[in-house]
């Protein structure tokens, strides 16, 4: 149950800290907005675009704006799994040796993995447990994460040389993926004007809690969704599907495998965060408009003939929203 | 929270009320577009419109009637309701949201939250439901097919300006059997009577018209020179079956007699009598007197007896086989002393017996219309279009006259036959009468007259 003061709490908690991020972070709303539903819904992130746009200090900006420990790995073709999660060592204490465990960068709150498609796929799997279970097993131990939780990865969409290009599985696992574009001219101006001058970026002090940030968690999950929206959210993931009836022809044409459940829940919970964000206490149409392609742009998979075509996953889910109505 | 209540209240009576309008309609379209294919299909095939088809143009209005209270009684899906009343009205699903959560206490504070959103004034329903474009055309269209209907079932039936309606003509044709036939002279149309121009013009247009619906069922199974034909208003099944079955040779009709009494109690017919009268004035001597003396008899078993007695005995043998019907010559004259107007002649013509009898080949007659000749050729008794006679017997007077409208004896006008004959199945019978409307009681006659046909093995 959720009472009015938890839920004015929660309002105010997460508008201070959106206030905080911009404070640093110049344009990009959709990417901080999905940087904070991630972090309100248990989820993870993948980032996509060319370096210098600004992904690290996004994570560094809301590392920093909600007090939590913020850890950064570079990935990089020779990583290894006990890199990122971390290795038994022999320590010796009052002249005994033993092992010991020494945790890796993935024991911390926000964990930056940069470039992680320049990894190996053992490497990369070496997260999959930390973003599902946010859980860390070495030997015969399991560790568990400090909550709150979440893994921001970025890949260049370039320079796809010598790249591992995350498998499926690992993909489906990030709750949001969002696309990091180009700063506009005033932004870009903007940009500038902040690294130049004085003293240069600042990181913000905390602006919330972490009791804040997990009463939010509590109340974004009590945000109600009506039952003809979450069979609106169903439908339009079925519509993903090339053998759906109600899959668009474009979609029944170009695309391999579509949305999985992971999708639809993560489009639900996605839709009540984004809600919470904009200070409304229940998921509107607009909350699933607004997060619809970022919760499920990473999770369909292009035939070949997509992928000969060159067609594009967003205009395909475009495609889907266009066709599938709310009223029927 | 009351309000919210009111609201949804008032929402689900206005779909409750559009669903009604349009069931109402997609009812009432339904109905009256096969209303119309059926008044389209008689139209075609019978170019009449039933009564009861026009009866049925009340069907849609029924069903409409109909469907518009099914769609108020049955439940609705309350939740679909309000999502597009919050599409409609641009509510962020707060409608839907509300009724979902609004009835649990643990989520009141969020209710509050929610319902504080909906505009201040009460939610004006016929805009959140409006009737939907498509649903509009349904209306219209179910509407326009209704009216349709209804207009083309309003078109008054094609009445024959030279007959009364049909059911009267029937009653006419029953009543006038029994007691008041007309005069023959007026009812029947003698082609060797010269006729006034009036008359003629009379007949002419009776000739073209159609009376009523047996002249469609003479065009169907008869030849064209033969669609004018007269008709015959003795339609009991007796006489139709008798008529069916008769040959025309004495000793013929007097084993058909023979077997008809003998299965029932009965005494001769007025058909019967006559034919033996007509048998007997030909006949000579020895046989007339025993047909005479068979027409005096009083009982049934007399009459078996005596007619065994004329069937038995050799020496009227020849005679027997001769005499026989003759229906090649179509006068229309009545002939001689024959009250019948049937012309008689033995088999072997007047050589026969050595007395000229009435029935010579050419002589003008009235054929008796107990029997039918359709196959047999010259030297029988000729049944003309002429006046018949009236019968004296214990049925009381009994006349025969001649009127259009039943299907058999066509009067000929050559003595030939057209191969493919008139005859008609049963099954054709009732294939042609069920595109008629008819009264009941005539077509039951028709369709006994074929049963009876189909069980004589004719």
């Amino acid at each position: 149950m959720i009472t009015e003061a938890q839920l004015e709490r929660a309002s105010n908690a997460l508008s201070s800290l959106q206030t905080a991020i911009r404070q640093v972070i110049v344009g990009q709303p959709d990417v901080i907005r999905a940087a904070l539903i991630a972090f309100l819904c248990r989820g993870n992130v993948l980032l996509e675009g060319v370096p210098g746009l600004g992904k690290t200090l996004l994570v560094r900006t809301l590392a920093s704006a909600v007090g939590l420990r913020y850890s950064r790995i570079q990935f990089t073709p020779d990583l290894m799994p006990a890199d990122i999660i971390g290795t038994d060592i022999i320590t010796e204490t009052d002249g005994r040796r033993q092992f010991e465990f020494s945790a890796g960068p993935v024991f911390a709150n926000v964990v930056l993995a940069d470039e992680v498609n320049r990894a190996t796929p053992k490497t990369q799997s070496a997260l999959l447990e930390a973003m599902e279970e946010r859980t860390v097993s070495v030997g015969k131990s399991t560790y568990t994460l400090d909550e709150p939780y979440i893994v921001l990865a970025t890949q260049n969409p370039i320079e796809m040389e010598g790249t591992y290009p995350l498998p499926e599985a690992q993909l489906d696992r990030f709750m949001l993926k969002a696309t990091v574009h180009f700063p506009s001219l005033d932004e870009l101006s903007q940009i500038v004007e902040r690294t130049t001058e004085g003293i240069g970026i600042q990181l913000p002090e905390p602006a919330v809690t972490r009791d804040d940030i997990l009463l939010a968690r509590d109340v974004v999950r009590g945000i109600p969704i009506a039952d003809s929206l979450r069979t609106y959210v169903s439908r339009l993931v079925l519509a993903t599907h090339p053998e759906s009836k109600n899959a668009p022809d474009r979609v029944r044409q170009f695309v391999e495998y579509g949305a999985s459940p992971r999708g639809a829940i993560a489009l639900i919970l996605a839709a009540k965060a984004h809600a919470l964000l904009e200070g409304e206490a229940h998921v509107r149409p607009a909350d699933i408009e607004n997060v619809f392609r970022s919760a499920l742009v990473h999770r369909l998979i292009l035939n070949f003939r997509g992928e000969a075509e060159g067609i594009s996953i967003p205009s395909l889910l475009d495609d889907v929203w266009s066709k599938v109505q709310l009223v029927q | 929270m009351d309000d919210t209540k009111s609201t949804f209240s008032r929402l689900e009576r206005r779909a409750r009320r559009v669903r009604a309008i349009l069931w109402g309609a997609l009812f009432g379209w339904a109905t009256a577009a096969a209303v119309l294919v059926s008044i389209g299909i008689h139209a075609v095939l019978s170019r009449t419109i039933p009564y009861d088809v026009q009866i049925a143009v009340c069907a849609p209005l029924t069903l409409a009637a109909l469907g518009y209270v099914i769609g108020s009684v049955r439940s609705i899906d309350v939740a679909r309701v309000l999502l597009r009343a919050d599409v409609t009205l641009d509510l962020d699903a707060r409608l839907t949201t509300l009724h979902e959560i609004g009835w649990q206490p643990s989520m009141e504070p969020i209710a509050r939250r929610v319902a504080a959103g909906l505009p201040p004034d009460s939610i004006n329903v016929r805009q959140a439901l409006p009737f939907r474009l498509r649903e509009l055309m349904v209306i219209v269209t179910a509407a326009v097919f209704t009216v349709a209907a209804i207009a083309v079932a309003a078109i008054p039936p094609r009445v024959d300006p030279a007959g009364p309606p049909l059911a009267e003509e029937g009653v006419a044709i029953v009543e006038g059997a029994v007691d008041e036939s007309p005069d023959p002279s007026e009812t029947i149309v003698d082609d060797s009577e010269p006729m006034s121009p009036e008359v003629a013009e009379t007949h002419e247009d009776e000739d073209t018209a159609e009376p009523y619906a047996f002249n469609d069922i003479l065009a169907e199974i008869r030849p064209d020179d033969a669609a004018d034909t007269s008709l015959i208003d003795d339609t009991s099944a007796e006489s139709l079956t008798t008529r069916a079955k008769a040959d025309t040779s004495l000793e013929d009709v007097l084993r058909q007699i023979e077997g008809r009494l003998a299965g029932e109690d009965d005494l001769l017919s007025a058909a019967e009598i006559a034919a033996l009268e007509a048998f007997r004035d030909a006949g000579t001597g020895p046989l007339a007197e025993t047909l005479d003396s068979l027409l005096q008899t009083a009982t049934r078993e007399d009459a078996l007896r005596r007619i065994s007695d004329i069937l038995t005995d050799r020496s009227l043998q020849e005679e027997r086989q001769g005499l026989r019907l003759d229906f090649d010559e179509m006068t229309g004259e009545p002939a001689g002393e024959n009250e019948t107007g049937a012309t008689l002649e033995t088999a072997s013509g007047t050589s026969d017996g050595g007395d000229e009898t009435p029935g010579e080949p050419g002589n003008q007659g009235t054929a008796f219309p107990m029997f039918d000749s359709t196959t047999q050729a010259g030297g029988e008794l000729v049944l003309v279009g002429a006046a018949l006679p009236s019968v004296v017997g214990e049925e009381g007077e009994f006349k025969y006259y001649l009127t259009k409208g039943v299907p058999i004896e066509p009067p000929m006008t050559s003595n030939e036959v057209p191969e493919d004959g008139w005859s008609l199945s049963y099954e054709q019978a009732e294939s042609i009468l069920s595109t008629r409307t008819l009264p009941d009681d005539v077509l039951d006659a028709v369709r006994a007259y074929f049963v009876r046909i189909t069980e004589g093995g004719s």
